[in-house]
């Protein structure tokens, strides 16, 4: 009884954190369900069933640092619960797309995605035209030289393969905000939003295409509502630098470029916030 | 599937020695004088609690009946902590699997004896016994009796592992 007694504080804890990343896991608010995880994770190191919560969690909110780590942790454990072994194998065969594949492997040698040039992955993409992984990596490489409708046509494609796919419709809203339309922008944002409902990069970027036209308290609101879930996303520093300038609240946004000031990894999303709030940068339309 | 109830008994012993003590701990908290207890025997019955007649007839219940919170209590307390990492963490070890076992096994001998039911109705003849007494004690004579049939159909250890399973998941989905 003794025993029992010493042991119920931490197993009751563990156990209500766990329930509630299950509960928010229902709810697709993924990154609840990853905090609360990770509270029961640090009582009860070896539990199956939040190590596998965790990778659905830590995949549905694109960690894939907290989904290798958990499958690791995993490996060689049974998991007795058959539904959470299908899921879980669902995410492995959708994982497989977020890695380059064999084929694509021999072409990258030892360089990294971003380092090979647009025409390898060109006549890559005319042998293997629904290689998911090569479509998205040309996509982000004509998106970052401002080739939006290139990119956006290439995201076409990939979404005709896989309408879900998140890193092509993270793409999509930021490519389409930048080619003028918002209606589809916030079309791509919420298709993130329902499947996820705390995904960050669909709220900060949804809040971005509703200030670029003119909507400042609403995207305001959403940047903070993104601020809230995680203070250290430097995507929505950025964002929620330029919500509160062009809302004039001078005050915050300062403290908010003092507070990325900390992380030099998002240097380069501040600049742009930066660029908009010195009108180097034309914004809003 | 018959189990001779000796053997079920036997494996189960922890939860007799629980329910005999619940006997004495509810007679002296009422101050009657015990003369003699075995915890633990084989046989029928596998133990007893030799006491002083009762004449107050609440205390003379409770007694009988007092096996029932107890072991119900202690088989909760125990189970609890390791029913969770065996049914939802999924890391069940040898010492959770323990602690279920003993949980269950206190649990399910929560109900009183048909030997309890007996010193109930002894009680409840008496022309002096009130009728609220009465009110209250023919339904648990009745809940005793159906109790000791049901035991035929495992009702005791489907109790058992109620109390030290399945309440557990039960409180955690009531708290979340």
């Amino acid at each position: 009884m003794l025993i029992s007694l010493i042991w119920l504080p931490t197993n009751l804890n563990a156990a209500l954190e766990l329930a509630r990343g299950e509960k928010a896991e229902l709810n697709r608010n993924y990154i609840t369900e990853q905090n609360e995880l990770e509270k029961a994770k640090k009582l009860v190191p070896g539990s199956i069933d939040i190590l596998s919560h965790l990778v659905i969690a830590g995949f549905n909110n694109d960690d894939f640092k907290t989904v290798l780590s958990s499958l690791n942790a995993l490996e060689n454990k049974t998991i007795e619960d058959t539904l959470l072994v299908s899921e879980l194998n669902e995410i492995a065969a959708e994982a497989r797309d977020y890695f380059p594949s064999d084929s694509l492997i021999k072409i990258l040698g030892k360089r990294k995605p971003t380092e090979i040039p647009d025409t390898a992955y060109q006549r890559y993409l005319r042998k293997f035209p629904r290689d998911i992984f090569a479509l998205i990596s040309l996509a982000s490489s004509y998106a970052g030289q401002e080739k939006y409708k290139s990119s956006d046509s290439l995201l076409s494609t990939l979404l005709a393969i896989d309408h879900t796919y998140a890193p092509a419709l993270n793409l999509k809203t930021m490519v389409k905000r930048e080619i003028n339309e918002p209606d589809s922008s916030i079309y791509y944002c919420d298709q993130l939003l329902e499947t996820n409902h705390q995904s960050l990069f669909a709220l900060s970027s949804k809040s971005r295409t509703l200030l670029k036209t003119g909507k400042n308290k609403i995207g305001l609101k959403l940047a903070e509502e993104c601020y809230h879930l995680d203070k250290s996303m430097s995507y929505n520093l950025a964002t929620l630098a330029i919500a509160y300038h062009l809302n004039k609240d001078y005050k915050q946004r300062d403290a908010i470029i003092a507070i990325a000031a900390r992380d030099s990894d998002g240097e380069s999303y501040m600049k742009y916030a930066k660029d908009i709030i010195s009108n180097k940068v034309k914004f809003q339309n | 599937m018959f189990i001779p109830g000796f053997l079920i008994t036997l494996a189960t012993f922890p939860g007799v020695i629980v329910h005999e003590l619940a006997h004495q701990l509810f007679c002296r908290l009422f101050n009657v004088p015990v003369f003699k207890v075995v915890y633990f025997k084989t046989g029928n019955p596998a133990g007893y609690v030799l006491h002083e007649a009762v004449s107050n007839k609440w205390h003379s219940m409770l007694i009988s009946i007092g096996p029932f919170f107890v072991n119900s209590i202690i088989g909760a307390i125990i189970a609890f902590p390791a029913a969770l990492p065996v049914f939802k963490f999924d890391n069940g070890n040898v010492a959770d699997y323990l602690l279920i076992y003993l949980g269950v096994s206190i649990a399910m001998h929560a109900f009183p004896s048909t030997g309890d039911g007996k010193a109930i109705w002894n009680d409840l003849k008496h022309s002096d016994t009130s009728i609220f007494v009465k009110i209250l004690g023919y339904p648990i004579i009745g809940l005793i009796y159906l109790g000791s049939l049901g035991s035929f159909f495992w009702l005791d250890i489907a109790y058992g592992i109620a109390i030290a399973v399945g309440l557990p998941n039960l409180l955690i989905s009531l708290i979340t």
